[in-house]
């Protein structure tokens, strides 16, 4: 499967991905209606230490934590192993937002339901963060089941946890 | 291998899907005294609201049970487990086997007092009692008070569960009151701020919240004691007969140190559960107040687990065995008891106590502690906007993280309780927790995921 994954230090912290999934997400498609319906994105640019900037969005864990908080049965896998919400079914209840390491679930201002990155699925998972990137940091690789990318120079990376035992396969279990 | 299960909520089909993923062989039978297959408990108050439909309750249909070859047996009680010979009895003196048991049995909640207009929500068929007591039936607008009354209804208990049936309640268009006998609503789960906060927005929106009133009785042959002018001349409200309403009713109760009574159409209780571990007795399973767990979810008997409202386990923030009766908590303990059960020793880790919910546009998520008069917390507050129901809090203990509640904007919540769950030593950033932009990215450099980030 393939997942958004960004060039390190390329990132200017610009947001125009930001805009470009809020405006995707918007009813009209616009800049005017993703500001009057004040839609949040689904990703959120953020500083870090040493890498300069990334873009936090749903990693689409192999066991995520996410799909067994839901009280509702509103996320699940689907075919492809992708985690999908379905907003008909989410009651906004917030479970999944404790849940999600990442942070990446967000809440929908509008109608109070929670919602994540969807891979713009609308346009055939073809997002338009990736697309939308002045730098061309964004690529839409393929990555492994620890969601981590099949690319040449990572292969085989496995990084100790030293403070944090987060994003963990199997969610709060210890070896 | 013969796995049996003993409930049929979400620790016990947790630990089923757990198995089954290991263990292709095996046979896991899944007992449950309902009539239906697996349904969320926690959507209860919202089918109470309408909000959800039934089948929008069901999470595993039968479909779900033949794909993975779990045996479910509906409506039958488990009354005796006979320890050394490994079986169990049922209500109808069947007899089943196993090699290993797991108790799921959930918890029950706690009445004082019974009559025909006192309910506790717990499962459908509750829900369906509540709804009828609640609704008004459609009367001629000829009847005195029969159009555009509401029923009244009287809530006990302040808790999650009492302001979710509260909730509900105000919803389907009753009167509501809901009467806690501590000082605040959600004792322990919030802060007596954000509490104060979140009672403010529930008052405006109609709910009516007394605190420091202990709960006497409902008495529904009851005189009103104190005066009151209904009982003057003996006419003690409007009897219209069928469909309408009949005598009124209250609730009696005490604040401070005055009984006072109000009056209530039905009452729903919600002062807490207490597990279903009766069957229990004489077994050799050691309780207390539920099955007592270690950190693989085992009981004092080496093939038997328990998980769910039912087990007692060591929660790492209060530093004592505690039932967590919430879901997060249930699908922790169910994978736990699954992993183990099927031969993958793993040690539990995080089980605190967590809840989020949202009422009235007003969300929040909280977990650990909150306040200690003991202990030397220190805390950290993000944001505080209080007209704006805005109040965003931590709590640190060592530098550890040991509680968060997130009032108004529940943004990264999970972020925070994954570093609560972990109990370590968050000094080398600990001052980034209270940023207000705070972010997965600023502790990418300590969890060490980098790469899953970046090519």
């Amino acid at each position: 499967m393939k997942m958004i994954l960004a060039h390190k230090y390329k990132c200017t912290g610009c947001k125009t991905c930001e805009k470009a999934c809020s405006v995707g997400h918007s009813p009209e498609k616009t800049p005017l209606s993703a500001s009057r319906e004040k839609i949040r994105p689904n990703v959120e640019v953020q500083k870090t230490d040493i890498y300069g900037f990334v873009q936090i969005r749903c990693r689409h864990c192999e066991d995520a934590a996410c799909i067994k908080a839901c009280i509702a049965g509103a996320l699940y896998k689907d075919a492809e192993g992708y985690t999908i919400h379905d907003p008909e079914k989410c009651v906004g209840c917030w479970m999944c937002v404790m849940s999600c390491p990442h942070g990446a679930i967000r809440q929908d201002g509008k109608n109070e339901k929670a919602k994540k990155c969807d891979l713009c699925i609308d346009r055939g998972r073809s997002p338009r963060c990736v697309e939308a990137c002045p730098k061309k940091v964004l690529e839409f690789v393929e990555v492994d089941g620890d969601r981590r990318p099949i690319a040449e120079n990572n292969v085989g990376a496995i990084h100790e946890l030293p403070l944090l035992d987060s994003c963990q396969k199997h969610a709060g279990m210890t070896k | 291998m013969k796995y049996l299960i003993i409930g049929n909520s979400i620790a016990g089909v947790s630990a089923a899907r757990i198995i089954r993923r290991h263990d292709k062989n095996c046979s896991i039978t899944i007992i449950t005294k309902e009539a239906y297959p697996f349904y969320s408990k926690c959507l209860l108050p919202y089918y109470l609201r309408n909000e959800v439909g039934f089948d929008e309750t069901i999470l595993a249909d039968e479909h779900f049970y033949k794909e993975n070859y779990i045996s479910l047996i509906k409506r039958r009680h488990v009354t005796k487990v006979f320890t050394d010979k490994n079986k169990v009895a049922l209500d109808n003196n069947e007899e089943i086997t196993y090699n290993k048991l797991l108790i799921a049995t959930g918890a029950s909640p706690i009445q004082i007092g019974s009559g025909p207009n006192i309910f506790s929500l717990r499962s459908f068929e509750d829900v369906e009692k509540i709804k009828a007591a609640a609704l008004i039936p459609l009367t001629p607008p000829l009847v005195k008070g029969g159009w555009g009354d509401y029923k009244k209804a009287v809530v006990i208990g302040a808790g999650p569960m009492g302001m979710k049936v509260a909730y509900g309640l105000k919803g389907l268009g009753c009167e509501v009151t809901v009467l806690e006998a501590g000082k605040q609503v959600f004792t322990r789960i919030l802060s007596k701020r954000a509490a104060f906060i979140l009672s403010k927005h529930l008052i405006n929106k109609g709910i009516e919240i007394m605190t420091n009133c202990r709960f006497l009785s409902y008495d529904e042959n009851n005189q009103p004691p104190f005066n009151s002018p209904l009982t003057k001349g003996g006419d003690r409200g409007v009897k219209v007969g069928k469909g309408g309403f009949s005598d009124k009713k209250f609730v009696t109760f005490e604040e401070g140190n005055i009984t006072k009574d109000i009056e209530a159409d039905f009452v729903v209780m919600a002062i807490g559960v207490k597990p279903n571990a009766d069957f229990l007795k004489d077994s050799g399973v050691k309780t207390n107040a539920g099955v007592i767990v270690d950190s693989y979810m085992r009981t004092n008997i080496d093939n038997i687990y328990a998980a769910g409202d039912a087990a007692e386990a060591f929660d790492p923030v209060a530093k004592k065995y505690t039932i967590n009766a919430t879901w997060p908590s249930a699908v922790l303990e169910g994978e736990t008891a699954g992993y183990n059960m099927a031969g993958i020793e793993t040690q539990i880790k995080g089980n605190v106590s967590s809840n989020s919910i949202q009422f009235f546009g007003l969300s929040f998520v909280s977990a650990g502690l909150l306040e200690s008069d003991s202990l030397p917390i220190e805390e950290e507050i993000i944001d505080e906007d209080i007209p704006k129901n805005l109040f965003k809090r931590l709590v640190f203990l060592d530098n550890r993280l040991v509680g968060l509640e997130f009032l108004g904007d529940v943004q990264g919540a999970g972020i925070y309780l994954d570093i609560l769950k972990g109990q370590k030593d968050t000094s080398p950033f600990r001052s980034r927790l209270s940023d207000m932009d705070f972010g997965y990215g600023k502790i990418l450099k300590f969890a060490g995921t980098e790469d899953r980030f970046f090519i």
